[in-house]
């Protein structure tokens, strides 16, 4: 039953082509997703700012019952990571074997396909997290 | 004014093909106001928990729908949405208003039909459940992010996967004599093993399966020998990332201290518990939160012969959400109609003895929104 979003997509766009999160002009604290408010001193003078694009692995899954959207994909890893800057986020890691996931592991962000709304519909695009072979 | 429960009622849980809804409210409903003695026309109030009506039933609009089917009409009638915690918190509001004299008998009915929809769809519609723009539109599901908890905590704790998977043993022990119960036999840590995961490393008998029920409390302040006598909601971030330690669950803290103050009681006072075990993962995580473990070593209590009916503190007295089985939206008020039936003494085989005092909680997603109430035998 999936029903076409498109005006969801199209707002949000900016978000899952580069990912932003807000920084607290009083007090520095740093949030991912964005925020109005400051959650530690209740500032609303915040600021956007670039997330970091690289991270490290915290935490992952294999998705093996997706929800609709997703049902071709499946199975696909899906991580919990850490960015350099102490932000946390959830995405998808892609050019990678589940066996080769590991604690610890280095990241770094790409833009990939997320799913395609329908045969004739929009094809929607996603941050999700690759490993970091730059590093090794 | 003090809130009894005055009487209960439920549906075994299982795939009710042939029942819609509503009909399987009108069922939990009618026993729980024949077993009050109250007449339908001196019912003030109805209250309908329901998660996912929408997207698996096409149905919305349910309070107004299971007033009229029950033939109670002219009266207030309300739905309660609040995922998986939508029980819960449709008790905690009558027992807001009945403690305030608003009303004298509530009607509280949880219900979800869940085998109309294909596997599929069941997958989408928990996923409501969760972040919606930073969770289920990259491809999150609820079972993945457990999934990616339970990780988390064996690497952080070094605990034994098995002992995590004992949850759903104790569970399946627990509901062998329950005629309710979805799934009324045991099994065993290897049956939970050769399940395929559903997330890895999480087991498909590690969760809950789709199932249709309907739980209905008739609450009155008039009388009753099952008192409510704490009852709590706490809310927290909502997507689990962003909590300063995602091990550990702040709303269920939150509620249940609140709720202990209350009732001026401690942890220790508590005789039984119902938890909220939509996953063996989370059920470590909210025995830690409550308080009946350290943060971080659930997993030790869960693996040492805890929690079935003859011990020292049973959980899960009928199955729990794994053996008993959860229709989302009615859980929570299985949970509290299985309470009274123990302090009642009509829980028949799986009696318990001495039970005084029971603590339900009733959660959403990750621990989002906690509810807990707690009764006791007058």
């Amino acid at each position: 039953m999936s029903r076409e979003m498109v005006p969801e997509y199209w707002r949000n766009k900016h978000i899952y082509l580069r990912p932003k999160g807000t920084v607290c002009r009083d007090c520095g604290a740093k949030y991912f997703p964005p925020r109005k408010v400051c959650l530690k001193c209740g500032s609303r003078n915040m600021e956007e700012y670039e997330l970091s694009e690289k991270g490290r692995i915290l935490s992952w899954s294999v998705v093996r019952y997706p929800t609709e959207e997703f049902a071709k994909y499946a199975p696909y890893i899906l991580g919990l990571i850490e960015l350099d800057d102490g932000t946390r986020l959830v995405a998808q890691v892609s050019d990678v074997s589940a066996d080769e996931m590991h604690v610890g592991m280095r990241v770094r962000l790409a833009i990939r396909k997320a799913f395609e709304e329908s045969e004739s519909g929009i094809i929607r695009y996603t941050y999700k997290f690759v490993p970091d072979i730059s590093e090794k | 004014m003090p809130v009894y429960v005055a009487g209960y009622g439920f549906t075994k849980v299982k795939e009710h093909w042939n029942s819609s809804l509503e009909e399987l409210a009108v069922d939990a409903c009618l026993e729980a106001v024949d077993m009050a003695g109250v007449s339908l026309k001196n019912i003030d109030k109805i209250i309908v928990a329901n998660a996912l009506g929408e997207y698996l039933n096409r149905k919305g609009h349910l309070g107004a729908l299971i007033a009229d089917s029950l033939g109670v009409l002219n009266k207030t009638a309300v739905r309660i949405e609040a995922g998986g915690a939508s029980g819960g918190m449709a008790i905690h509001q009558a027992f807001v208003e009945l403690k305030a004299g608003e009303a004298n008998n509530i009607l509280v009915c949880g219900v979800e039909k869940m085998s109309d929809a294909l596997p599929s769809a069941v997958y989408t519609a928990r996923a409501l459940m969760i972040d919606r723009q930073y969770l289920s539109a990259i491809g999150a599901t609820l079972e993945a992010l457990e999934a990616i908890l339970l990780r988390l905590y064996l690497d952080r704790y070094k605990a034994e996967h098995d002992n995590i998977m004992n949850l759903a043993v104790i569970s399946h022990g627990n509901a062998v004599n329950a005629k309710h119960a979805q799934f009324p036999r045991a099994i065993t840590i290897e049956t939970v093993k050769k399940s395929p995961y559903v997330a890895d490393p999480l087991h498909l008998f590690e969760v809950t399966a789709p199932a249709d029920g309907a739980a209905a409390l008739l609450l009155s302040n008039s009388s009753g020998e099952a008192e409510i006598i704490a009852s709590s909601a706490a809310s927290d971030r909502f997507r689990f990332f962003e909590r300063d330690d995602p091990l550990w669950l702040e709303s269920v803290y939150s509620a249940v201290q609140s709720a202990y103050a209350q009732a001026k009681l401690t942890h220790d006072d508590i005789d039984f518990i119902e938890l909220h075990d939509v996953s063996t993962i989370m059920g470590v995580l909210e025995l830690e939160a409550l308080s009946f473990a350290d943060k971080g070593t659930g997993h030790k209590l869960i693996g040492d012969k805890f929690g079935d009916l003859s011990s020292e503190k049973p959980i899960n007295t009928f199955g729990g959400l794994k053996a008993r089985g959860d229709p989302i939206g009615a859980t929570g008020i299985y949970q509290v109609a299985e309470i009274a039936a123990q302090l009642l003494n009509q829980a028949d085989k799986n009696q318990l003895d001495n039970a005084r005092t029971g603590l339900a909680l009733s959660l959403s997603g990750l621990g989002e929104l906690s509810v807990i109430n707690i009764l006791r035998k007058k």
